[in-house]
């Protein structure tokens, strides 16, 4: 029974001189929530407005790469939060629940003011994109889809980051938010 | 101190950590050293700079119309003009803040190298690439010859908010500036400039590069 409570003890004071530096801090733990299309999800290192999904069929500047294929194309609004201008917009949305997607990733990202591929998005410039996934024929027309809108910490690589936290990158993919997002047909 | 008193203070040590208040002392002064070399560990890291500002590039500042050395090539800022749409390819790209066209003169020193970095920096630290959405003449598809100048134009999409207060960064290393040099220019931009080119209702060319060899 000493023991026992001589154990118990210690892990009490490690527990305590722990908290003196941050173990108790509070963990971010929180479940993704599900939210209504056209809502703000606020984070890091971009902010993302669902705003609608659409079918498109394949036409001249957005050909599929198989002939019958067609386009599910989820359109959002994305203000960068960061500091500099992101290139890793393909990291922002993802879909699940949808048969036939030729890929994980968006195969194209548009940039709804001109239509051309989206390279960086700036900070403070929200912009109205279009992330666009190839469906296969075979696969079912969605009504819907339910779109994974994911946010990023900035933290040092365990791996390849040092021990004073410099050298610090956008890590950690975590879904933020789920929209349940209506699919309208727009094929002609 | 002689040395016949040596020994008895080592003895009246002895004696002071065979009793129970000695040994819960011991047991104290031990915790307490490493609470406080802990203490001392943390407040050492926390207020020691880390990797991300050892490692900060070295800039080198000038003005319009001065030469900075960048470590493998000089810049040379010879203009700045606004617009509120460019084109390139009969297709004109319009923006929700405004175009910032940056007119400089690149000269490699004595290998041919690219510029693979190029960015405006606002006044709040925030950093804007340079556009994707054209083909930028003088960013990393051109390769400067030493020795050979050239001139051209780099195009930005900026907030219209930070556009008064804009420095161009330009520097060899696309991805990784740890420790490079990197030359920087302030803009002058007024803010009535900024209205002008915002009302500006045609669009902008911007200028390729050329070689002044």
């Amino acid at each position: 029974l000493p023991l026992q409570w001589l154990a118990g003890a210690i892990a009490v004071a490690g527990l305590a001189v722990s908290a003196c530096f941050g173990g108790m801090a509070k963990a971010h733990t929180s479940a993704p929530a599900t939210i209504a299309v056209g809502t703000l999800i606020k984070g890091l290192p971009w902010s993302v407005t669902v705003d609608d999904g659409r079918i498109l069929q394949s036409q001249t500047g957005l050909e599929t790469e198989k002939t019958g294929d067609r386009w599910l194309v989820v359109i959002a609004t994305i203000d960068v939060t960061a500091v500099d201008s992101r290139s890793d917009v393909s990291d922002i949305l993802r879909l699940h629940g949808v048969q036939g997607l030729l890929a994980v990733k968006p195969q194209r990202i548009l940039l709804s003011r001109d239509g051309t591929d989206v390279g960086y998005l700036n900070p403070g410039m929200p912009e109205r994109v279009g992330f666009c996934w190839e469906q296969s024929a075979s696969a079912p027309v969605p009504k819907s889809v339910d779109v994974d809108v994911y946010n990023e910490t900035l933290r040092a690589n365990n791996l390849s980051g040092s021990v004073s936290g410099g050298n610090k990158e956008w890590l950690d993919p975590t879904v933020r938010a789920t929209i349940h997002t209506p699919v309208q047909d727009k094929r002609a | 101190m002689t040395l016949d008193e040596a020994p008895v203070r080592n003895h009246r040590r002895a004696l002071l950590a065979d009793t129970p208040w000695g040994r819960r002392l011991k047991a104290a002064a031990t915790a307490a050293a490493i609470i406080a070399t802990l203490a001392v560990g943390s407040a050492i890291t926390s207020h020691t700079p880390d990797d991300d500002a050892m490692q900060q590039p070295f800039i080198r500042t000038g003005a319009i119309g001065s030469t900075v050395d960048s470590r493998t090539f000089d810049v040379k800022l010879l203009g700045v003009r606004g617009a509120a749409q460019i084109t390139q390819d009969d297709t004109v790209h319009d923006t929700s803040g405004v175009w910032i066209l940056v007119r400089v003169r690149l000269t490699a020193f004595r290998n041919p190298t690219t510029v693979g970095y190029g960015v405006l920096r606002d006044e709040h630290g925030r950093t804007y690439r340079a556009t994707a959405r054209i083909d930028q003449f003088l960013l990393s598809a051109r390769t400067l010859e030493p020795g050979i100048p050239v001139t051209g134009e780099l195009a930005f999409e900026v907030p219209v908010s930070v556009a008064t207060g804009l420095s161009i960064r330009l520097g060899a290393n696309e991805l990784d500036q740890r420790m490079d040099a990197l030359a920087q220019i302030r803009l002058p931009v007024t803010a009535a400039q900024v209205r002008q080119w915002r009302a500006e209702k045609t669009a902008a060319t911007v200028a390729t590069a050329e070689a002044n060899g």
